[in-house]
C-alpha cells in the first residue's frame, strides 16, 4: 500500500526530472540560463560592491579603451563601465523583471476571469483591450511614461500596463479553450464547483503558457525598458540603467563606440538569453511533446 | 495484367531515438481495374507504404530495400525529374483532408485546369483547359459544373471538395489512383456516395485503385482483395470476400472479429497494442498478443505462405 | 415494466453565430425522448444532426432553451444537488483531451473519489481506486501514470473509470471509442457491455457507427438536421426501417451489419444548413418517397407500433415497399 504511495510520488519526481532533462538537452536555454544567472548575481553583488564607485566622476581617466585597471573602460567623464553597468543590472533587470510580473499578474487575471465568466464583464474588458492593442506595445509606454513622469517606479507601471492587454488576450482565449476541455466539462458533471475547476484545472495548464511567455516578455520588456532609458523617459540620470547609458553617450559613438557598444552587448545578451530560455522552457513544459516525441 | 508489383520493400526512418522499421518487406501486386486495399491500424505502415509508392516518401524515409515496379519500370530507382512526369498522370493521390489540399484563395474550377497545365496540356486561362476542367467536374458528378468552376473550396461542403479532389486526380485519365483514407473524414451517407463514385471511375477508366484503410468496412464494399499489415508487415492477403469470411491470420481474425459485433456479447479479442516499431519483437511482430504463440514464433521470420488463394504470414500455416 | 428515469420534453436549443449573434443555428428543435433504466439508448446521426447537444442536454451539461427534461423527480434546468449531480455522467470521444494532462491518474481518480463524498481517508481513497482500475481492467500499476504514458484505449478505461468513481445511474458515452483503431474499439465496447451487465448502468450512447449501436443498444434514436426522424427497438429499426433517412443510413453504412435492410434507399444529396432548415420535412429534398405535403408540413412523431415512433407521413409504404 505505502509501497504505491511511494511510486505515485516518484512517478511525479520522475516527471520533473524528465522536465529537466528535455530542457538541458535544448543547449541554447541550458546557457543562457547560466548567463541569466551570472547577470543577475552580477546584480546582486552590484548592490554591495562595485570596483569603484559607479558615479564618481575622474576626467583624468575619461573616455579609457578596455585595461587592466578597468576592464571595459571608462566613459567620457570617467566613470568605471564596469562599476556602472554592475550598478545598472539591478535597474534595467529590476524593473523589467516588476513590470513583467505585474503585467503578467493584472493581465492574467483579468483574462481568466473574461474568459471563464464571460457575460457584460467580458464584453467591457475585450473592448478596452482592443482600444490597447491598437498601439504598439513600446508607442503605449511611451505614452505612459509621458503622462506618469519620469521614475523607476513609473517606468515599471508603464512597462507593465503596456503588456497588460497582451496577457488579457492570451489567456483569455486559453480560457476558453480549456473551459471547453472534456475533462473540465467531466469536473463539471461530477459537480466539483466552479472556483475548484478554474484552480486546479484550468489555472495550471495555464500556468505554463504564462510562464513561458512571461520569459519571452523579459526579453522584449528589457528592449523597451532601455528604449525609454535611451529616449531619457526611463529612469533618470545619472542612474546607470543600461538604455539610460546608451542615449547618454549617444554622442562618441563614432568616436568612442565602446561606450555605447558595451551597454548594448549587456541589453542584446539578456533579451536574446530571455528568448532562448524560453524556448527551452517551452519544450519542458509542455507534457504533451512527450507523446508526440514518442509517435514520430 | 500486373500493372503495380511491389517485391520486398522496406521502409525505414532514421529518427534520434532509433530506426523506426516502418515497413518489412512488403510483397504485392496490383492487376490492371483491380482495386486492393491495404488495411491496418494506426502505426500499421499502410500510408507510409503507400506514399513510397506514390513517390512521395520524404526524408527521414528511405527505402532500404526492394523494388517497386510499375509497367515494369523501377519506380524505387528514379530521379526526381522522371517522377514528376509520372506521378499526376500515370499514378495520382486523393488524400484523407481535402482542406490541406485545396488552395483556399483559388476557385476550383482553376485548380483542376492547373492539372493540365502542369503536364503541358494549355494554359490554364485558354478556354480550352477550362472546358476540360469543366468536363471533369462533370464527370465527378458535380451539378451544375460550369457554376462551380468559379466556387471557392469554402464554399463547398466536406463531401464535395472530396470530390474536386478526386477530379484533380482522375484528370489525366491516371493507371493507378492512390486513395489515402479518402473518406474517413465524411458522414456515412456522404461516404457511401465517395465510394460510389470511385468505383464508377474506376469502371468507366480502367484504372486501378490502392485503396489505404483503417476501415474494414471500408475495404469490403468495394476491394477486390486485401491486403492486411500489422506492425509493418504484410500479415494476410486475399480476396475480400474471403478474408471476410475466413480470416486465416490470428490476427486478422481479431481484426475481423471486432468489426462484426454480435450483440451483446463478449469478444474475446486480444488484449494489448501494437509494439514499437524501433525495437519491434522479434520473430512474429504479433506473437505477444496471440493466443496462439509458441516458442517458434520468437525465431521465425517473416513469410507469406501460400494457401488457395490466400497468403498468410503465419507460422500455423508453413 | 420498465421504468422512465430521463424524460425530455420539445427540447430545443440554439446556438446563436457570428459577431452579433443574429444568425441562429438551432441544433435540436423539437425533440422529445425518454431514456428507460438499465438500456442503452443510442443516439445516431450524422454530424450536424443535433445528438451531442441533446446527449448533453440529457444528462443536464447543457441547458435547453425551450422544453424540459427530468431525471427522476428532479428537473435538469439548473444547479442540482451533489449526490443527483453525481449520478448522470459522461465518456467523451477524443481520449487525448479526456484526461488533465497535468494529473496522475492517481489524483484524477481521487478527485472523483473524493468529490462523490462516500470516503475521505487516504487509505480508503487508495483502495477505492485500485478496484476502480480493476474495474476497467486496468491495474494499480497504472496510478502513477500521467495521461501521456496512457495508450488511447487505457486514457478511455480511466476516463470510464473516473466516471464510475461517483457511483452513477446514467453514463453519457459520447462517441467512446471513435478515436480509437479497430481492435481497441472492440476492447472498450465489451468493457461498457461488462459494466452494464455488473451494474445495471443506463447508456445514453451517440455513435455514427451502426455496428457499435448494434452492439451495444436496446433502443436508437435516429436524428436528422436536429430532429428525430425515428425511435424504437434496435433490431426492428435495423430489420425495417420505417424512415426513409433510416433506410438510407443503413444502405450507406460500410459498418458490417448481420443483414441488409429490407429496403435500400440509394445515398444522394447532403445534410441542410440547420440556420435556414427547408420547410416541412427536412430530408424531403433527398427523399425519394417526397411529395407535396413533405414540402409544407413538418411530420409529427407519432406511434406506429409498440415502442416505435416515426417522423415520416409515408412510413407506412415504406414499411411495405
Amino acid at each position: 500500500m505505502s509501497d504505491l504511495v511511494r511510486r505515485v510520488k516518484a512517478a511525479k519526481r520522475e516527471r520533473t526530472a524528465q522536465m529537466w532533462r528535455t530542457f538541458r538537452a535544448n543547449r541554447a536555454a541550458y546557457a543562457s540560463l547560466y548567463v541569466l544567472a551570472a547577470m543577475a548575481l552580477m546584480a546582486l553583488i552590484g548592490a554591495f560592491y562595485t570596483p569603484y564607485d559607479p558615479y564618481r566622476i575622474d576626467l583624468s581617466a575619461a573616455l579609457g579603451f578596455f585595461s587592466p585597471a578597468h576592464p571595459l573602460g571608462t566613459d567620457w567623464l570617467g566613470r568605471d563601465m564596469l562599476s556602472r553597468i554592475m550598478e545598472g543590472a539591478r535597474y534595467t533587470l529590476g524593473i523589467s523583471f516588476a513590470a513583467v510580473l505585474l503585467g503578467a499578474a493584472v493581465g492574467s487575471a483579468l483574462g481568466l476571469i473574461s474568459g471563464y465568466y464571460g457575460g457584460l464583464l467580458d464584453a467591457i474588458i475585450q473592448r478596452a483591450t482592443d482600444v490597447l492593442l491598437a498601439f504598439p506595445t513600446i508607442l503605449l509606454a511611451i505614452a505612459l511614461t509621458s503622462v506618469l513622469g519620469v521614475g523607476i517606479l513609473n517606468v515599471v507601471l508603464a512597462a507593465g500596463i503596456a503588456t497588460v492587454p497582451i496577457y488579457i488576450r492570451l489567456v483569455r482565449n486559453l480560457t476558453l479553450t480549456l473551459r471547453n476541455e472534456p475533462y473540465v466539462e467531466a469536473g463539471r458533471a461530477m459537480g466539483l464547483s466552479g472556483p475548484y475547476i478554474l484552480f486546479r484545472h484550468i489555472l495550471p495548464n495555464l500556468s505554463y503558457v504564462i510562464v513561458v511567455q512571461s520569459t519571452y516578455y523579459m526579453g522584449i520588456t528589457i528592449l523597451i525598458v532601455s528604449a525609454l532609458g535611451f529616449l531619457g523617459l526611463g529612469v533618470p540620470k545619472p542612474i546607470p540603467e543600461w538604455g539610460t547609458m546608451i542615449g547618454d553617450a549617444r554622442d562618441y559613438i563614432f568616436t568612442y563606440p565602446h561606450v555605447v557598444l558595451v551597454p548594448g552587448v549587456f541589453i542584446s545578451a539578456a533579451a536574446l538569453a530571455f528568448n532562448l530560455l524560453g524556448d527551452g522552457l517551452r519544450d519542458a513544459l509542455d507534457p504533451r511533446m512527450a507523446t508526440l516525441l514518442r509517435r514520430t | 495484367m500486373t500493372l503495380l508489383d511491389v517485391r520486398g520493400l522496406t521502409i525505414h526512418y532514421d529518427l534520434p531515438q532509433g530506426t523506426v522499421r516502418a515497413v518489412e518487406d512488403a510483397t504485392f501486386t496490383v492487376d490492371r481495374g483491380e482495386v486492393v486495399a491495404i488495411i491496418g491500424e494506426s502505426g500499421s505502415g499502410k500510408t507510409t507504404l503507400a506514399m513510397s509508392i506514390a513517390g512521395l516518401l520524404r526524408p527521414p524515409g528511405r527505402v532500404v530495400r526492394g523494388h517497386i515496379y510499375f509497367e515494369g519500370l523501377d519506380l524505387s530507382r528514379l530521379d526526381d525529374e522522371k517522377w514528376r512526369e509520372i506521378r499526376g498522370r500515370d499514378i495520382t493521390v486523393v488524400f484523407q483532408d481535402p482542406n490541406t489540399y485545396l488552395n483556399p484563395l483559388m476557385n476550383v474550377g482553376r485548380q483542376v485546369a492547373e492539372v493540365f497545365e502542369a503536364h503541358g496540356m494549355g494554359s490554364i486561362r485558354s478556354r480550352e483547359v477550362a472546358q476540360r476542367a469543366i468536363e471533369i467536374l462533370r464527370r465527378v458528378r458535380i451539378q451544375d459544373p460550369d457554376k462551380r468552376y468559379w466556387s471557392y473550396p469554402h464554399e463547398l461542403s466536406g463531401g464535395m471538395k472530396q470530390r474536386v479532389l478526386i477530379a484533380m486526380a482522375i484528370a489525366l485519365k491516371p493507371k493507378l489512383l492512390i486513395a489515402d483514407e479518402p473518406t474517413s473524414a465524411l458522414d456515412a451517407t456522404i461516404q457511401a456516395q465517395i465510394l460510389d463514385l470511385l468505383e464508377e471511375l474506376r469502371r468507366e477508366m480502367g484504372m486501378s485503385l490502392l485503396l489505404i484503410t483503417h476501415d474494414l468496412g471500408v475495404a469490403a464494399k468495394i476491394a477486390h482483395r486485401i491486403i492486411v499489415m500489422y506492425a509493418g508487415q504484410i500479415v494476410e492477403m486475399g480476396r475480400a470476400d474471403e478474408i471476410m469470411s475466413d480470416p486465416l491470420h490470428p490476427y486478422t481474425r481479431a481484426l475481423v472479429r471486432s468489426v462484426k459485433l454480435d450483440r451483446k456479447r463478449l469478444l474475446g479479442v486480444p488484449s494489448g497494442a501494437p509494439p514499437s516499431l524501433i525495437s519491434p519483437p522479434p520473430g512474429c511482430r504479433f506473437h505477444p498478443r496471440c493466443p496462439y504463440a509458441t516458442e517458434q514464433c520468437t525465431a521465425w521470420r517473416h513469410t507469406l505462405y501460400v494457401r488457395d488463394n490466400r497468403r498468410v504470414a503465419c507460422i500455423l500455416y508453413a | 415494466m420498465s421504468e422512465v428515469i430521463i424524460r425530455g420534453r420539445h427540447i430545443v436549443k440554439e446556438f446563436r453565430l457570428g459577431l452579433t449573434g443574429r444568425l441562429r443555428l438551432r441544433a435540436v428543435d423539437g425533440v422529445d425522448l425518454e431514456v428507460m433504466r438499465g438500456e442503452t439508448v443510442a443516439l445516431v446521426g450524422e454530424s450536424g444532426s443535433g445528438k451531442t447537444t441533446l446527449g448533453r442536454i440529457l444528462v443536464g451539461l447543457l441547458r435547453p432553451d425551450r422544453g424540459t427534461v427530468t431525471y427522476r423527480e428532479w428537473g435538469l434546468g439548473g444547479r442540482l444537488p451533489r449526490h443527483v449531480r453525481a449520478r448522470l455522467q459522461v465518456v467523451f470521444q477524443n481520449p487525448d483531451a479526456s484526461l488533465n494532462p497535468r494529473m496522475q491518474v492517481m489524483d484524477i481518480l481521487a478527485e472523483a473519489i473524493r468529490a462523490a463524498g462516500d470516503t475521505a481517508s487516504r487509505e480508503e481513497v487508495l483502495d477505492r481506486a485500485i478496484s476502480l482500475l480493476e474495474m476497467v481492467g486496468l491495474s494499480a500499476d497504472h496510478l502513477p501514470k500521467y495521461p501521456h504514458e496512457l495508450s488511447g484505449g487505457e486514457k478511455q478505461r480511466v476516463a470510464i473509470a473516473r466516471a464510475l468513481a461517483m457511483r452513477p445511474e446514467v453514463v453519457l458515452a459520447d462517441e467512446p471509442v471513435s478515436a480509437l483503431d479497430a481492435i481497441v474499439r472492440a476492447q472498450i465496447l465489451e468493457l461498457m457491455y461488462r459494466l452494464q451487465e455488473d451494474w445495471g448502468l443506463t447508456y445514453i450512447f451517440i455513435s455514427h457507427d451502426l455496428s457499435h449501436v448494434w452492439y451495444l443498444s436496446d433502443r436508437v434514436a435516429i436524428m436528422y438536421a436536429g430532429q428525430i426522424a425515428e425511435v424504437g427497438p434496435t433490431e426492428e429499426i435495423f430489420r425495417e426501417p420505417a424512415h426513409p433517412y433510416t433506410a438510407m443510413l443503413l444502405t450507406s453504412s460500410t459498418s458490417v451489419l448481420p443483414y441488409k435492410p429490407r429496403l435500400t434507399v440509394r445515398p444522394v444529396g447532403e445534410s441542410p444548413s440547420l440556420i435556414s432548415p427547408p420547410p416541412g420535412c427536412r430530408f424531403h429534398p433527398r427523399c425519394p418517397y417526397a411529395t407535396e405535403q413533405c414540402r409544407a408540413e413538418r411530420p409529427e412523431l407519432r406511434q406506429i407500433g409498440p415502442g416505435r415512433l416515426v417522423a415520416c407521413i409515408h412510413a407506412e409504404k415504406v414499411l411495405r415497399s
